[in-house]
C-alpha cells in the first residue's frame, strides 16, 4: 500500500471504522464489507453505479442480524408457486435491480419480481430445490431485513377497491369519449340541420354507451348520497349523484319524446373527472399508508428460549413465550416481554416505554421491560408477563381507548353540499315553471340545463384534488399524511404538544460538550479518544467513538465494567471513565457542566496520568430545534413540552428551544390528561409508545421518524426525517392546502352561479353545458396543482 | 349517409373489444403497481448474461 488508506466505507461512502478486507479497501461495519464482497464475488458491483444514478444519494450502512429466519420454514408457496415477502429497507430503483438479479441466481428461484411503490418481493420458486427460508436468507445476506408478508388480507382488499377503480374509470373514460364523438353530429345538426333518423340513431346510441358509466362507474356516488340521505349525514356525493341521475333522466326523457337535447356527453364527462379525482386521491392514500407499514419497527418475531437442560436455546416466535420461560436477550435487540434478569449486566434503553434517555444500568434482579432495547452485553431473563400483559400491550390498550373517544370531522365541502342539492332541485323546479308558459319542452329543457350546470363537479374535484396534490408534495418531503383528514386537522391546530426525547433531541447519547484539551502532541485528543472506544459496546462509548476520526492504531486497551477504559494509542496512555477509574485528581476549572445541560453526564480523559479534559454526554438537541419552535411561533402556534425524562432535563431543553411551558416526568396517562386539558386543537408530536395514547387523543397526531409501531398506529400523520423542521413544513403545507380548498370552492361557486343564470335565462343549450362544466374542472384542477406556487412566496416571507 | 349505419355498429364494436380487453388488464394485475416499470427501462444488461425475461 503506498497512500493512507481512504477513510470512506467502499460501500456505503461514510466514514470508515476501521474494518478493511483483503485488498485494504476500508469498510465502517462488517455487514458493509460482507455486502460488498458479495458483490464484486456475483459481478453484480454495476449496482453502485445505478445507485448513483437511480439513488436519492443518502448513503446508509448496511445493519446485519445475525437471524435464521426460522420463520420462513414453514411457509409454502400458493397454488401458482409463488410467495411474498416485505422487504421494508429498499431503497432505490439500484434495490430492485441487485435483489432481483442475486435472488434470480439463487437455486431454485423461477422468477423474481420486486414493487418498489409496494415495498414487495414476488419469487415463483420451486419446494424441491429451495426454501423460503433460504430465500430470505439470501435477502438478508445482501443487507436488507425481509418479513412475514403477513397483512394479506388488509391488501388483497386495498388492492380489489383500487382495481374496481380502474375499471370504473376505464368505463367512464371510454364512454365519455364515445358520447362526446357521437354528440357531435348533434351540435352541428342543431346549427345546419340534420335527418331526424339519423340523429335519432345518435342519440339513442348515446344514450346506450352513457348508461354503464352512469350506473357502474357512477355507483361509487350513488351508492354514498344514498347513505348520506339515510343517516342524515351532508355528504358532497348526494349534490354530485343528483345532478348526475337528473341530467342522465332528463336526457333519457328528451331521447324517448324525440328531441335532440340530449346532455349525455355532459353527464359521462362529469362521472370521468370525479373518478380521476378520487383516484389520484387513493393512490395517495395508498402511498402513505404502505410507507407507514415500512415505518413499523416490529421487534425481532422470534426469541431464543433457553431448554431445560439451561444451556442450549431454540428459537421460538413472539407469540409461544409463556411465563417462565427464560430468554437470552443478545445486544441490540428488543426486549420481547416484561420479566426479570436472571443472569448478565448490561445496559438497556427504555425511552420508547418511559421517554428517559438515560440507559438504566441492570443486573440480576432488575425488573426489565418489553420494548426496551438491550445496549451492551447478553442478557438471561425469566419471563413475568408475555404478550396482551406486557406494559407495552396495556399503553396499547390505553390507545384504543383515547382513538374510540374522537370527535368526527366535517369536511368543508360536506357543508356546501346540503346548500347544492338545494339550490339545485330548487332552481331546477323554479326554472320549469318559469319556462312553461313557452311549452312543455322548452321548460324541460331549460330544467334539465340548469341541474347539470349546477352539478358541482367543480366542487367535487376541489377538495380531493388539492388534498391529493398536498399529500404528494408533502410525501416527497418525507411526510407521510395518513389520510386527507390529517391535513385539515393539521392545519386547525393553534397548540403543538411535543415530546422530548427523539423528537426535540436525538433520543441517543451524545457528546454535547468538551472542556480540557483538545489536542495531544500532533493528534485532536478527540480522535485518539474515540479510537479506544471504538470497540465498547458500552453506551457512552459509541457516543465518544462517534465524536472523534476513529482509526488511530490502538495497543493494550482493557475496559471494566461500570468504570472505564485504558489503553494506548499514538504513544500516549489513555485514561477514559468515571471519577472513580482515574488515578490523578480532577482540577475544578474542568468540573463546570454545560449550561444547556446541567445533568450531563461526565466521562474523564486522563493522559499519561494527569486528567486533560472530560467529556460531557447528554442527550443531544437537535442543532436547529429552536430555530424550528421559533417558526412555530411565528406561524400562531403555542409549543408545550411534555417528557417523560427527568424535570430538571427537561425544564433545561424548553429553555434551550424557547418553550415556555413544560413538563417532565410525565406518564403516559398523565400526557392524555394534560393534553385534554389544554384545549381542542391541539397537536401531538412523538414517538414513543408513551406518546401513543396522547397522539390519538390530539386534535393531529405526528409521529416521528424512528418511533415505535405504537405510535405510528395512533397517528396521522408519519415523519420519515428526525428533528422537527418536517412538522413546520408540514403545518405550512396543510395550511397552503387548506387556502387552496378555499379558493377552488370560490372558484366553483362563481362558476356554478355563471352557469345558473345563464341556464335559467334560457341561454344555456347542452353545448354550453358540455363546454362550462371542463373549463369549470380545468381551473380548479390548475389551481389545486399551483398551489404550491401561489402561496410558497407568501410563506416565505412570513417567516423569519 | 346511410353508410354511417354500418359504421356506428363497427365502431362500437371497436369500442367493446378495447373495453374487454381494458377489463383484462386490470384483472390481470397490470395496473397495480405502476412506479417500478418506469425504473427497469434505466436498468443496464448484465454483462456476459443472457437478458432474464421479468
Amino acid at each position: 500500500m503506498t497512500a493512507l488508506p481512504k477513510s470512506t466505507c467502499a460501500h456505503c461512502g461514510l466514514p470508515s471504522r476501521g474494518f478493511s478486507d483483503d485488498a485494504g479497501r476500508q469498510f465502517c461495519c462488517l455487514g458493509c464489507q460482507t455486502v460488498y464482497g458479495i458483490l464484486q464475488s456475483e459481478g453484480l458491483d454495476n449496482y453502485y453505479a445505478l445507485r448513483s444514478k437511480l439513488g436519492d444519494g443518502s448513503p446508509k450502512p448496511v445493519k446485519q442480524q445475525n437471524r435464521s429466519y426460522a420463520e420462513f420454514a414453514a411457509i409454502a408457496a400458493d397454488a401458482n408457486g409463488e410467495s411474498r415477502l416485505l422487504v421494508p429497507d429498499l431503497e432505490c430503483a439500484a434495490c430492485v435491480w441487485l435483489i432481483e438479479r442475486y435472488l434470480g441466481r439463487q437455486a431454485g428461484v423461477h422468477s423474481v419480481d420486486v414493487s418498489l411503490a409496494q415495498k414487495l418481493l414476488r419469487v415463483k420458486w420451486d419446494q424441491e430445490q429451495t426454501s423460503l427460508q433460504k430465500i430470505a436468507q439470501a435477502v438478508a445476506r445482501l443487507g436488507y431485513q425481509p418479513r412475514i408478508f403477513s397483512s394479506d388480507a388488509a391488501l388483497a382488499a386495498r388492492q380489489r377497491e383500487e382495481r374496481n377503480l380502474w375499471l370504473r374509470l376505464g368505463i367512464a373514460g371510454a364512454a365519455a369519449g364515445n358520447t362526446m364523438l357521437l354528440s357531435v353530429p348533434l351540435y352541428f345538426g342543431a346549427r345546419y340541420g340534420i335527418e331526424s333518423n339519423l340523429a335519432r340513431t345518435f342519440v339513442w346510441l348515446a344514450w346506450a354507451v352513457a348508461t354503464p358509466a352512469v350506473f357502474y362507474s357512477g355507483w361509487l356516488f350513488h351508492k354514498r348520497a344514498w347513505a348520506s340521505l339515510k343517516t342524515g349525514t351532508l355528504h358532497i356525493d348526494l349534490p354530485l349523484s343528483l345532478g348526475i341521475l337528473l341530467a342522465y333522466a332528463g336526457s333519457a326523457w328528451a331521447a324517448i319524446r324525440g328531441s335532440h337535447e340530449v346532455y349525455f356527453d355532459s353527464v359521462t364527462a362529469l362521472v370521468f373527472l370525479l373518478l380521476v379525482g378520487r383516484l389520484v386521491l387513493t393512490r395517495g392514500h395508498r402511498r402513505a399508508e404502505a410507507a407507514a407499514e415500512t415505518l413499523v419497527h416490529s421487534g425481532n418475531p422470534t426469541a431464543q428460549v433457553y431448554q431445560r437442560d439451561g444451556t442450549r436455546t431454540i428459537e421460538k416466535l413472539v407469540q409461544e413465550l409463556q411465563v417462565g420461560d427464560e430468554i437470552l436477550v443478545p445486544p441490540n435487540a428488543a426486549l420481547p416481554a416484561d420479566g426479570v434478569v436472571v443472569f448478565g449486566k448490561s445496559y438497556i434503553d427504555c425511552s420508547v416505554l418511559t421517554g428517559e434517555a438515560k440507559p438504566q444500568a441492570v443486573g440480576p434482579g432488575s425488573q426489565v421491560y418489553a420494548g426496551c432495547t438491550n445496549q451492551n452485553a447478553p442478557l438471561r431473563v425469566r419471563i413475568q408477563q408475555a404478550g396482551a400483559a406486557t406494559r407495552l400491550a396495556e399503553i396499547a390498550k390505553l390507545l384504543r381507548q383515547a382513538a374510540s373517544d374522537r370527535a368526527p370531522i366535517v369536511e368543508m365541502a360536506d357543508k356546501l353540499a346540503g346548500w347544492f342539492t338545494g339550490a339545485t332541485l330548487l332552481a331546477s323546479a323554479a326554472t320549469f315553471l318559469l319556462w312553461l308558459p313557452h311549452g312543455i319542452e322548452t321548460s324541460l329543457t331549460a330544467a334539465i340545463a340548469v341541474a347539470v350546470v349546477l352539478c358541482p363537479c367543480a366542487l367535487g374535484l376541489a377538495t380531493s384534488l388539492s388534498l391529493a396534490v398536498a399529500q404528494g408534495r408533502a410525501a416527497a418531503q418525507g411526510i407521510m399524511f395518513k389520510g386527507a383528514s390529517g391535513v385539515q386537522r393539521l392545519a386547525e391546530i393553534d397548540t403543538l404538544v411535543l415530546d422530548k426525547t427523539g423528537t426535540l433531541s436525538q433520543g441517543n447519547a451524545a457528546v454535547v460538550a468538551w472542556t480540557g484539551l483538545v489536542s495531544v502532541g500532533a493528534h485532536d485528543l478527540r480522535d485518539l479518544v474515540a479510537s479506544i472506544e471504538a470497540n465498547s459496546l458500552h453506551p457512552l462509548a459509541k457516543a465518544l467513538s462517534r465524536y472523534g476520526k476513529a482509526d488511530l492504531p490502538t495497543k493494550a486497551v482493557q475496559e471494566v465494567a461500570g468504570a472505564g477504559v485504558v489503553g494506548h494509542v499514538a504513544g500516549q496512555k489513555l485514561r477514559i471513565g468515571s471519577e472513580r477509574w482515574l488515578n490523578s485528581t480532577i482540577p475544578e476549572g474542568l468540573r463546570r457542566a454545560p449550561q444547556n445541560y446541567p445533568l450531563a453526564t461526565p466521562v474523564w480523559i486522563e493522559v499519561n496520568g494527569a486528567v486533560a479534559a472530560c467529556a460531557w454526554i447528554a442527550d443531544q438537541i437537535h442543532a436547529d430545534s429552536a430555530k424550528h419552535i421559533r417558526e412555530l411561533k411565528s406561524l400562531g402556534i403555542q409549543p408545550i413540552l411534555l417528557s417523560g425524562d427527568r424535570t430538571a432535563i427537561v425544564a433545561a431543553t424548553a429553555a434551550t428551544c424557547g418553550i415556555d411551558r413544560y413538563m417532565g416526568q410525565a406518564t403516559p396517562e398523565q400526557k392524555l390528561t394534560l393534553l385534554r386539558q389544554v384545549g381542542s386543537r391541539v397537536g401531538m408530536v412523538g414517538d414513543g409508545a408513551n406518546d401513543a395514547a396522547a397522539l390519538a387523543a390530539a386534535h393531529v397526531g405526528v409521529a416521528v421518524a424512528g418511533g415505535v409501531e405504537t405510535a405510528l398506529q395512533a397517528a396521522d400523520v408519519y415523519l420519515l426525517r428526525p428533528g422537527i423542521g418536517d412538522v413546520v413544513s408540514a403545518i405550512q403545507l396543510s395550511r397552503a392546502a387548506m387556502r387552496t380548498i378555499r379558493r377552488n370552492l370560490k372558484i366553483s361557486v362563481a362558476y356554478n352561479t355563471i352557469g345558473m343564470i345563464l341556464a335559467v335565462s334560457g341561454q344555456l343549450g347542452p353545448l354550453g353545458a358540455a363546454l362550462l362544466m371542463p373549463i369549470s374542472s380545468l381551473t380548479v384542477i390548475l389551481s389545486s396543482i399551483w398551489q404550491g406556487s401561489i402561496d410558497t412566496n407568501a410563506i416565505n416571507s412570513s417567516v423569519k | 349517409m346511410s353508410i354511417v349505419y354500418l359504421l356506428l355498429p363497427i365502431g362500437i364494436l371497436m369500442s367493446l373489444a378495447a373495453v374487454i380487453w381494458f377489463i383484462w388488464s386490470v384483472r390481470s394485475g397490470q395496473w397495480d403497481d405502476l412506479d417500478t416499470p418506469p425504473w427497469r427501462a434505466l436498468f443496464d444488461d448484465e454483462r456476459g448474461e443472457t437478458q432474464k425475461n421479468n
